[in-house]
C-alpha cells in the first residue's frame, strides 16, 4: 500500500506543479468571470455617444428619439450628399440614417444607414428596434388603435411550478433544474475527456521512455496503473475544488459590479445582445432563490461520484489501450470506439433534459458507459421525485460494479501491453491478453 | 559456496513461441554471473521472471534457498536493456522516487544519492531535468537508480550497450566494487567478449534452453583442445618432428621482434611439461602457454553443434 501512495503522490505532484495546470486552474474561472464581466464593463465604458444624422425625406421620422443619451438622433436638413460630406471631416461615431421620400410604413423599404466605420451589431439592432417600434406605433395610429390598448395586449407570464411531495407543496424551478442538468452533464463530459487524456498520455510517456520496466521491477503493473489513475483523479478533484472556490470569489465580485451596472442607464435595444451578464445584477436574487430549490449538496456529492466513477471506468479503458500501442498515431484507432459512448451521451443531454423520465433517459442512465453523463443530467429532476432515489442508487451500483470489472480487465491488458513493443496491436490481441496468466 | 539464486525447471511460453524450456540455473552468492546467449534466446524472459515482472508457466525460483516472494524485490536492483527515465523530472527527485519504491525512507535515499553523486562526481545534477542530460549522463543516473538501495542481487541487462568506452569502464569498475562489497551481480549480454574478463560464472542460453553453466575457469578448461603456443627467439629454427606423437602444427608466424611464434595442437591429455621438453633443445623459449578457448569459441562451437 505504501508504494501505491508513492506513485499516487508522484503522479499528483508532477502534474499539479506544471505551469499548464496552474494556468488552467487560475484562468478558467477568470475566463468565466471575464465572460460575464466584459459585456457589463463594455456597457459601462461604452459612454461614447453615437450621433446619428437623420436625413428624412419622408418627414415621418423627424422627431425620432432613442431615450438613450448615448444614442442621439438629430435632423440633417440638407440632402444625403451634403450629409455624407460629414465623413470627410472624419468624425468618430458619425452615422447617417437615410429615409427615402416614398417611405411607406406598410412596406418599409429603402431605409439605409451610412457610417464611417463598421457599425457594431448591437448598435445596428438598437437602431433597428427603434425604427421598428416607431413604425409599429405609426401603424397602430393608422388602424386607430389607442397606444394604451396596445400596451395592455403585452402579456408576460412566468408560471411558478409547485411540486406536490410527501412533505407537502414545494417550490421547484424547472429553469434551475435544466441549467443544473446541462451544467452537470457537460462538466462530467469535459472532466472525463480532460483527465482520461492525461491518463493516456501518462501511460504512453512511461511506455515510450521505457521507464515502465524499471517501475514494475519495484511494484506490480496494476499498482502502477491504479496509482496513476488515482493520482490524476486527485488532480481533477483539486482543480474542481479550486474552480468552485475561485468562481465563488469571482461571482461575488462580479455580482457586486453587475449590481452597479444595472443601475446605470439601460442601453435600449442592446440589452438582448448582452446575454445573461446584463441581467446578472437584477437576476442575482432570483438565481439565488432558484438555486435554493436545487439540492445543491446532493448535486455536488452526486457530481463527485459520477465524475470519479465515470472517470475510473473510462480511464481504465484508456490506460489499457495506451499500454498496448506503441505510438500516439496508433492510439487514435482505439480511442474513437472508446470515446463514442461519451460523445453519444453528450449528444443526448438535451433530449434527456427535455424528458428526464422517458425510457431513453432511464436506460441511458443505467448503462454504465453513458450513465455518468446522462444520470448527472437527470439528477436535478430525480432527487425529489418519487422513485428517483432507487434509480440513482441502482445506476450507482451498476457503475461501481462496472468500473471494478473494467479496472480488473484493464490491469490484465496493461501488464502485458506495457512490455510489448514493435507489434501492431488489434482488439483481438487485447482480448487474448485478458486470459494470459502469470 | 552459498547460492543466492536457484532456478528450477523454469518454462515460459508466449502465444506460439517457447521462450524458456526447463531452465535450471544456480547463481553463487558474491559472484559476477554472466547470462549469455544470442538475441532472442530467452535471457530477458528469464530476467523478467527473476525480477517478478512476469511469472513462469512452470518451475520455481529460490532466493537464498527459499521460494522467491514479492518482498524479495526490494533486495534486487534491475537495470533493463531498454532503459528510461521520466524526462521532465529532476535527477534528484527521480532517483529518490526509485529508491523509495524500493523501500528506502526519504532520509535514507537522500544519503544514498549524495554518496553516489560524489562517486560519479555529479553533485550539481540534483536539480537538472533528465531531458537536459546527454545520453551518457542519463546512463549514469540509470545505474545509480539501479543500485541506490544497496541490493544484494543486481541484475543488469546488456549493461554496456549505450555506454561510451569511458563510461563503460566506470560502470565496469563499479560493478567490481559492488561485488567486493558483497553484492551478487548477474549481467546478461550477447557480446561475449565484454564479459569474459569480468564474470567468474556464466551460463549460456540458446534456443530457450540452458546449454552450459559453470565457473568460467572450469568451462574453458573443460573445452580446451590441448593447443599450446610457444615463442622462440630467432626466426630460423629446425623444428623437431613431432607428428609421430600426434602433434599438429597449426601456425608458424614470425613476429616483429624477430621471434617465431608456433601453435601446436597436441594429442589429448598431453601436459605442458611434455611439450616443453620436446622444444627446449630447439632454442631459447621466450614464452610458453596453453591456449584456452575463448567463451566466444566455445559458444560458437556449441551453437553450431546444436544446429546440426
Amino acid at each position: 500500500m505504501k508504494k501505491i501512495q508513492l506513485i499516487i503522490a508522484r503522479e499528483y505532484i508532477t502534474r499539479v506543479k506544471t505551469r499548464a495546470f496552474i494556468l488552467l486552474t487560475l484562468l478558467a474561472p477568470v475566463l468565466y468571470g471575464l465572460l460575464i464581466m466584459i459585456p457589463i464593463l463594455a456597457s459601462r465604458s461604452g459612454e461614447q455617444s453615437k450621433q446619428i444624422a437623420v436625413v428624412d425625406e419622408s418627414g415621418i421620422f423627424h422627431d425620432i428619439t432613442s431615450g438613450d443619451k448615448n444614442l442621439v438622433f438629430y435632423n440633417e436638413n440638407g440632402t444625403l450628399a451634403e450629409a455624407q460630406k460629414g465623413f470627410v471631416a472624419n468624425k468618430e461615431n458619425y452615422y447617417i440614417l437615410h429615409i427615402p421620400k416614398d417611405f411607406d410604413i406598410f412596406n418599409p423599404k429603402g431605409v439605409e444607414m451610412f457610417s464611417s466605420k463598421n457599425a457594431g451589431i448591437g448598435f445596428k439592432s438598437a437602431v433597428d428596434s427603434i425604427l421598428e417600434n416607431r413604425i409599429r406605433d405609426l401603424r397602430m395610429a393608422a388602424y386607430h388603435i389607442p397606444k394604451a390598448r396596445m400596451d395592455s395586449l403585452h402579456v408576460d407570464m412566468d408560471i411558478p411550478v409547485r411540486k406536490v411531495t410527501e412533505k407537502g407543496i414545494e417550490n421547484s424551478s424547472s429553469g434551475a433544474n435544466t441549467a443544473a442538468a446541462f451544467a452537470g452533464g457537460f462538466l462530467i463530459y469535459i472532466f472525463i475527456f480532460l483527465y482520461g487524456t492525461m491518463v493516456t498520455r501518462g501511460v504512453q510517456e512511461e511506455k515510450q521512455s521505457r521507464v515502465v520496466e524499471i517501475i514494475i521491477s519495484s511494484v506490480k503493473p496494476f499498482q502502477l496503473m491504479m496509482g496513476k489513475i488515482i493520482g490524476i483523479a486527485l488532480v481533477g478533484l483539486t482543480q474542481f475544488a479550486m474552480w468552485i472556490i475561485l468562481t465563488m470569489i469571482l461571482t461575488t465580485i462580479t455580482g457586486q459590479l453587475a449590481g452597479g451596472a444595472h443601475a446605470a442607464p439601460d442601453m435600449h435595444g442592446m440589452h438582448a445582445h448582452m446575454g445573461p451578464g446584463a441581467g446578472a445584477g437584477g437576476g442575482m436574487a432570483g438565481a439565488v432563490s432558484a438555486l435554493s430549490t436545487l439540492h445543491l449538496p446532493i448535486l455536488i456529492a452526486l457530481f463527485l461520484f459520477y465524475f470519479l466513477a465515470g472517470y475510473l471506468l473510462y480511464s481504465s479503458f484508456f490506460a489499457a489501450v495506451a499500454s498496448a500501442v506503441d505510438s500516439a498515431s496508433d492510439m487514435s484507432q482505439f480511442m474513437l470506439p472508446i470515446s463514442l459512448p461519451i460523445i453519444f451521451s453528450f449528444a443526448f443531454i438535451s433530449n434527456v433534459v427535455e424528458n428526464p423520465d422517458g425510457p431513453i433517459a432511464f436506460w441511458l442512465s443505467m448503462v454504465p458507459l453513458t450513465s455518468p453523463i446522462i444520470m448527472m443530467a437527470r439528477v436535478p429532476f430525480l432527487v425529489d421525485s418519487p422513485g428517483g432515489a432507487w434509480q440513482i442508487i441502482l445506476s450507482m451500483v451498476i457503475l461501481i460494479l462496472s468500473f471494478i470489472c473494467s479496472t480488473w480487465m484493464a490491469g490484465k491488458i496493461y501488464r502485458i501491453g506495457i512490455l510489448m513493443y514493435g507489434k501492431k496491436t488489434s482488439w483481438k490481441e487485447l482480448g487474448k491478453w485478458l486470459f494470459y496468466k502469470g | 559456496m552459498e547460492n543466492i539464486i536457484e532456478a528450477r525447471n523454469i518454462s515460459k511460453t508466449y502465444e506460439r513461441k517457447q521462450a524458456l524450456k526447463q531452465v535450471n540455473l544456480t547463481v553463487p552468492k558474491g559472484s559476477i554471473y554472466g547470462l549469455l546467449g544470442p538475441n532472442g534466446a530467452g535471457k530477458t524472459t528469464f530476467i523478467r521472471i527473476l525480477t517478478q515482472i512476469i511469472g513462469p508457466d512452470e518451475g520455481e525460483i529460490l532466493f537464498h534457498g527459499k521460494p522467491l516472494v514479492r518482498e524479495d524485490i526490494e533486495r534486487m536492483g534491475y537495470m533493463p536493456e531498454e532503459r528510461g527515465l521520466y524526462r521532465k523530472m529532476k535527477v534528484g527527485e527521480q532517483i529518490e522516487y526509485f529508491a523509495r519504491l524500493k523501500g528506502l525512507t526519504k532520509a535514507e535515499s537522500y544519503e544514498a544519492i549524495r554518496y553516489w553523486f560524489t562517486v560519479f562526481d555529479i553533485k550539481d545534477w540534483w536539480g537538472k531535468k533528465v531531458e537536459e542530460l546527454s545520453k551518457g549522463m542519463q546512463q549514469k543516473v540509470q545505474f545509480i537508480a539501479t543500485v541506490i538501495h544497496k541490493p544484494e542481487m543486481i541484475i543488469l541487462d546488456e549493461p554496456f550497450s549505450g555506454f561510451d568506452p569511458l563510461n563503460a569502464e566506470i560502470v565496469r569498475d563499479e560493478i567490481i566494487k559492488l561485488r567486493d562489497n558483497g553484492a551478487t551481480i548477474m549481467l546478461s549480454t550477447h557480446r561475449l567478449e565484454s564479459v569474459e574478463s569480468l564474470c567468474d560464472h556464466l551460463s549460456l542460453i540458446n534456443n530457450s534452453q540452458k546449454v552450459l553453466e559453470g565457473r568460467i575457469h572450469d568451462i574453458r578448461h573443460s573445452y580446451k583442445e590441448s593447443i599450446f603456443e610457444l615463442v622462440l627467439a630467432g626466426k630460423e629454427h629446425v623444428l623437431p618432428d613431432v607428428s609421430a606423437l600426434g602433434y599438429e602444427l597449426i601456425s608458424s608466424v614470425a613476429d616483429d621482434e624477430e621471434n617465431l611464434s608456433l601453435r601446436y595442437k597436441a594429442a589429448e591429455g598431453t601436459t605442458a611439461n611434455e611439450v616443453l621438453q620436446r622444444f627446449m633443445p630447439v632454442g631459447n623459449i621466450v614464452s610458453f602457454k596453453e591456449v584456452l578457448p575463448t567463451i566466444n569459441d566455445i559458444f560458437i562451437k556449441i551453437v553450431r553443434e546444436s544446429a546440426k
